[in-house]
C-alpha cells in the first residue's frame, strides 16, 4: 500500500495506464500493470465476493478478475468491443481488472496530482483512491491497488 | 565469498549428510564391527565439516570436527564402538541438525549450546580408554618417520615398466606429497598434482589409488610413482607450485627390487597396523575390501539434478498451455477440413502426452524421503518407553508426488508414535501373553491401482472396541444406544473423531489431546483416506490411501446450465439416470433409492446458485453419486460431459478458502472450470 502512495506523491513524474469506467478516467501506476488483455471468457466462481467477476485462463494459470465498476460502486454497463482486462500485479498477486476501455499511458507531473481528501471527503470509497491527476484539463483518478484487491483484510 | 547462492545447496546437502549419518549410526549400532559403515559415517562427517567451514559456519564445523576425531579413532580401532559413544554421536548429529535448521531459517548457529557435548566428545577421545593413547603413538610415528623412505609396493608389471623406462633413459621417482591441514578441497589439489605430473612424465601408480584421491579418501598425504625424463628439482617445483601443498619429497627409485620391501609398506593403513600388528601382506587386502565395496555403493545413487519445485510447476503450466493450444489447433483443422494439419496434430498429440507424463514423473519422489527419519525416531522412542521394538520398512521406493510427500510426514509420525506407545506392550507383558519380547512395528508402502497405500502395523495389544465405546459416550460424542449399536469395526473408527484420545495416562509421547482426528483431517486434505483394522492382542493396522499426485487427477466433467464443473473421479461411486418420479422426499429432503439404499440428493444448480436459464425438465435427470467415507450423496446435474484428466490449479490468495471448491482447472478449449470439493456437500 505504502508502495503505490510513494509512487504517486514522489517528486518525479508518474506514469500511469489510463482507462475508462463509464465516462470517468482512472489510472493505475504503470509499475503495477503487467499486461492488457482483450475480453475473454470469464468463469463465474460460486461463493466468491460480489465484486469478483470470476476467473480467466491467462496462459495456463487461473487468475481472478475484479469488476472495477462494481468495486467502486459505479453502475454496470454492458461489454463493448473496447472492454479490456488490465492485469495488475501487487505483492506477488496477479489480478485482472475489468475496465470499459484503456485510453493511453500518460506521464503526470507530480505537482499536478491532488490529494484525495479535497474531493472525496469522507466517502466510503475514498480508500480506493490515492490521488487525482490533472492532464490537459482531464482528470485521471489514481487508484490504490492494494485496497482494491482487498488483501489488507477489510471484511 | 558470495555464499548466498550456495546456501540452498548447503542446506540440502547438509540435511542429506545428516540423514546418512543417522542411518549409518543406526546400522552401526546393530553391527558395531562393520568397518565399512564406520567409513561411510566418517566420510559424511568429513564432508559436512568441509562444507560448513567453507560457508563460514565455524561452530558447526568445530563440532563436526570433534565428532570426526572420535569417529576416526573408532575407525582406526583405537576405540571400541560402545553404546555410550553412539549415544554421544547421536546427540552431536541432533545438535548439528538443529544448527543447520537454524541457519536455514536465517538465525545464528550459536543458538545451540554445544559446549557440554564438545567436552563429552573430547573426554571420550582423550584417554577415556588408555588403549587409545597407546594406539595413537605409533600412528604419529608412522606419519613423521616417512619423509625419506619411499613407502611403496610395486607389482611385477610396474617393476618391469620401470626397468624398461630405465633402459630408455628415463628416471623413476617416488613423490611424497603432503597437503596443508587446512585444505578443504583435498581431492581438487590432488587432482592438480596428478595433472601436473602427467605433463612431465608417466604416472605409474599412486597410493592411495587415484579413485580414492578423487573421493578424498586419504588423510593429508599421498604418494605417486612416476617415470620421467625431468629431474627431481623440476618435479618438486612443479608440485610445490600448486597452492596448499605443504611438503614435497622426491626420491629416485634406485633399487627396484628393494622398493617393495620398505618397512612402512602399510602406511596406507597405519591404523590397521597399530591395532593389530599382523604381517602386512595379510592385513592389507582385509582393510581394502570394504573400501572398494563402498566406492561402488556411492555410484549406485545415479546422477541427479536439484530443481526448484517452482520451476517444475512452471514447466507443468507450460505443458498444460501447450495442450490447450493443441486442442485449439485441432478445432481449426476440423472447421476448415485441413487433413494435413489434423495428421500433424495427431503426431503432436503423442508428443504432448509423453511430455506431460514425463513432467509428472519428474515430480515424483520415493517415500523413503519421509521414511528415512523414522528408524531413528523409533529407536529413541523405544528407549524412552523402555520397549523392545523392531521396525520393518517395506516399499520405500514407492513414489508419490512431491507435494504429498511434504505433507505426509507428520501424520505418519503420529501413527508410529501411537503404535509404539499404545500398541506395542512392555516386554514383560508381551512375555506373559506368550508373544516374543520384541514388538514388531511395520511401515509399508505400496501401489494399489491409482493410489498409494501406506500402512502402519503393529503386533501389539490391539484396540478394545468397548473401551472406545465407553470413552466416546463419556465424552458425549455419541449416545449409549448409538455406541452399542455400532459394530466393533465402526466403534474403533470413533478414534478418528475430533477430541478423542484414548491414552489412559497422558504420556509425553502421544495422547496430548490432538490425536487421530488431526491425522484424518490432514490425510483427507491431501485427497486421501485413513482407516484402521484391529484385533485384540494381535495388533492394529492403520491404512492410509493417497492419490498418486495432487497436481493431475481424473475427473468427471458435468454441466449445470452453461457452467462446467469437475468432480474428482476418486469420490464418485456411480452415475445414474433417473426420472423426476424417482425423487422422493423424507422430511422435506429429497432422496433417491439406489439399490435399496436411501441417498440424499443435492441439486448442484441450487447449491452453487447458478443463474437460472431455461428449464429442461423434459424427463431425464442425471445424478452423480459421490461418497466421503461411508456417506453418500447424489449430485443432480443437467448433463454429463465425460471423464477427463485435469490439472488442478489453485484459485490464488484472493479466492482462497471458498467452500465447496477444491480449485480450478483449464479445460482443453481454454475455459476455466471449477473443481468441486464434494466433502463440503455432506
Amino acid at each position: 500500500m505504502a508502495n503505490t502512495d510513494e509512487q504517486v506523491v514522489s517528486d518525479g513524474d508518474v506514469q500511469v495506464v489510463a482507462f475508462k469506467l463509464r465516462n470517468e478516467e482512472y489510472g493505475f501506476s504503470i509499475l503495477n500493470v503487467q499486461e492488457i488483455k482483450g475480453l475473454t471468457d470469464i468463469t463465474r466462481v460460486p461463493f466468491a465476493p460480489e465484486f469478483i467477476k470470476g476467473v480467466i485462463n491467462l496462459r495456463g494459470s487461473v487468475l481472478p478478475v475484479i469488476d472495477l465498476k462494481r468495486r467502486l460502486g459505479l453502475e454496470d454497463t454492458p461489454y463493448t468491443a473496447n472492454t479490456r482486462i488490465v492485469i495488475v500485479q501487487f505483492d506477488e498477486v496477479s489480478v485482472g481488472m475489468l475496465v470499459d476501455a484503456v485510453t493511453e499511458v500518460r506521464t503526470i507531473d507530480a505537482n499536478d496530482i491532488d490529494s484525495t481528501r479535497a474531493v472525496t471527503g469522507s466517502d466510503a470509497n475514498a480508500r480506493f483512491i490515492s490521488g487525482i491527476g490533472k492532464v490537459d484539463g482531464r482528470l485521471i483518478i489514481q487508484l490504490n491497488i492494494s485496497e482494491i484487491i482487498g488483501l489488507t483484510g477489510e471484511e | 565469498m558470495e555464499t548466498n547462492q550456495y546456501m540452498e545447496m548447503f542446506l540440502d546437502e547438509s540435511r542429506e549428510h545428516l540423514q546418512s549419518l543417522n542411518d549409518g549410526l543406526l546400522s552401526l549400532e546393530n553391527d558395531p564391527e562393520d568397518l565399512s559403515v564406520l567409513n561411510e559415517i566418517f566420510r559424511n562427517a568429513h564432508t559436512l565439516k568441509g562444507m560448513s567451514a567453507t560457508m563460514g559456519y565455524t561452530k558447526t564445523a568445530e563440532l563436526t570436527h570433534d565428532m570426526e576425531n572420535l569417529l576416526d579413532m573408532l575407525r582406526k580401532e583405537q576405540l571400541k564402538v560402545s553404546e555410550e559413544i553412539i549415544d554421544v554421536i547421536f546427540k552431536c548429529v541432533d545438535s548439528l541438525q538443529e544448527m543447520v535448521e537454524n541457519i536455514g531459517s536465517g538465525e545464528s548457529e550459536d543458538l545451540v549450546d554445544v559446549s557440554g557435548l564438545v567436552r563429552q566428545v573430547n573426554a571420550i577421545a582423550n584417554g577415556k580408554s588408555p588403549a587409545a593413547e597407546e594406539a595413537a603413538a605409533p600412528v604419529a610415528e608412522a606419519a613423521s618417520g616417512e619423509g625419506s623412505a619411499p613407502v611403496f609396493e610395486l607389482s611385477d608389471t610396474e617393476r618391469s615398466v620401470i626397468k624398461e623406462a630405465k633402459n630408455s633413459g628415463l628416471v623413476p621417482y617416488i613423490i611424497h606429497v603432503e597437503i596443508a591441514e587446512s585444505c578443504l578441497l583435498k581431492s581438487a589439489r590432488s587432482y592438480m598434482v596428478m595433472n601436473a605430473l602427467d605433463e612431465l612424465g608417466d604416472v605409474l601408480k599412486s597410493v592411495p589409488p587415484a579413485e580414492d584421491l578423487e573421493q578424498e579418501k586419504f588423510d593429508h598425504s599421498f604418494e605417486v610413482a612416476i617415470v620421467t625424463d625431468a629431474d627431481a628439482k623440476t618435479l618438486e617445483s612443479a608440485v610445490s607450485a600448486i597452492s596448499e601443498i605443504s611438503n614435497v619429497v622426491v626420491t629416485e627409485i634406485t633399487d627396484i627390487d628393494k622398493a617393495p620391501a620398505a618397512p612402512a609398506a602399510v602406511s596406507e593403513a597405519p591404523a590397521a597396523k597399530a591395532a593389530a600388528p599382523k604381517p602386512a601382506d595379510t592385513k592389507k587386502p582385509d582393510a581394502k575390501a570394504p573400501e572398494k565395496k563402498d566406492a561402488k555403493k556411492a555410484h549406485v545413487g545415479g546422477q541427479s539434478v536439484r530443481v526448484d519445485i517452482e520451476k517444475l510447476d512452471t514447466l507443468m503450466n507450460l505443458v498444460g498451455e501447450l495442450v490447450t493450444n493443441k486442442v485449439r489447433l485441432e478445432q481449426i483443422g476440423m472447421t476448415h477440413r485441413l487433413t494435413e494439419l489434423t495428421e500433424t496434430l495427431e503426431q503432436m498429440d503423442r508428443v504432448t502426452t509423453d511430455l506431460q507424463s514425463v513432467v509428472m514423473k519428474v515430480r515424483m519422489v520415493p517415500v523413503s524421503q519421509v521414511f528415512n527419519r523414522f528408524p531413528r525416531m523409533v529407536r529413541d522412542l523405544a528407549k524412552e518407553l523402555d520397549k523392545d521394538i523392531n521396525l520393518t520398512i517395506e516399499g520405500e521406493d514407492t513414489e508419490l508426488d512431491r507435494t504429498v510427500i511434504d505433507e505426509i510426514g507428520d501424520p505418519l509420525m503420529h501413527l508410529l508414535r501411537n503404535s509404539l506407545d499404545h500398541g506395542v506392550e512392555h516386554p514383560d507383558e508381551r512375555e506373559a501373553k506368550g508373544k516374543p519380547r520384541t514388538g514388531e512395528v511395520g511401515l509399508i508402502a505400496r501401489h494399489e491401482g491409482n493410489n498409494v497405500v501406506i500402512m502402519v502395523t503393529d503386533d501389539g495389544s490391539g484396540i478394545n472396541a468397548d473401551k472406545i465405546r465407553n470413552k466416546a459416550v463419556e465424552k458425549g460424542m455419541v449416545s449409549r444406544e448409538e455406541a452399542d449399536a455400532l459394530p466393533d469395526a465402526d466403534a474403533v473408527r470413533l478414534i478418528f473423531l475430533p477430541g478423542f484420545s484414548t491414552a489412559e495416562t497422558i504420556t509425553d509421547v502421544s495422547g496430548r489431546g490432538v490425536g487421530m482426528d488431526v491425522v484424518r483431517s490432514k490425510i483427507e486434505s491431501l485427497g486421501g483416506h485413513v482407516d484402521v483394522e484391529t484385533k485384540i492382542d494381535e495388533g492394529s493396522v492403520f491404512k492410509i490411501k493417497l492419490p498418486l499426485t495432487l497436481a493431475i487427477i481424473q475427473a468427471m466433467l458435468v454441466k449445470v446450465q452453461d457452467e462446467m464443473y469437475a468432480i474428482p473421479l476418486g469420490s464418485i461411486d456411480s452415475t445414474i439416470n433417473i426420472t423426476p418420479d424417482d425423487i422422493k422426499t423424507v422430511q422435506n429432503k429429497e432422496v433417491i433409492v439406489l439399490r435399496g439404499q436411501i441417498i440424499p440428493i443435492a441439486r448442484l444448480g441450487e447449491v452453487l446458485s447458478v443463474p437460472k436459464g431455461e428449464e429442461n425438465d423434459d424427463g431425464d435427470i442425471f445424478v452423480v453419486v459421490v461418497h466421503v467415507g461411508d456417506h453418500k450423496i447424489g449430485i443432480v446435474v443437467d448433463n454429463l460431459i465425460g471423464q477427463q484428466e485435469i490439472v488442478i490449479k489453485t484459485l490464488g490468495k484472493l479466492l482462497s478458502g471458498l467452500k465447496m471448491l477444491a480449485g480450478a482447472t483449464v479445460l482443453g478449449d481454454g475455459h476455466v472450470a471449477m473443481i468441486l470439493d464434494v466433502s463440503a456437500l455432506m
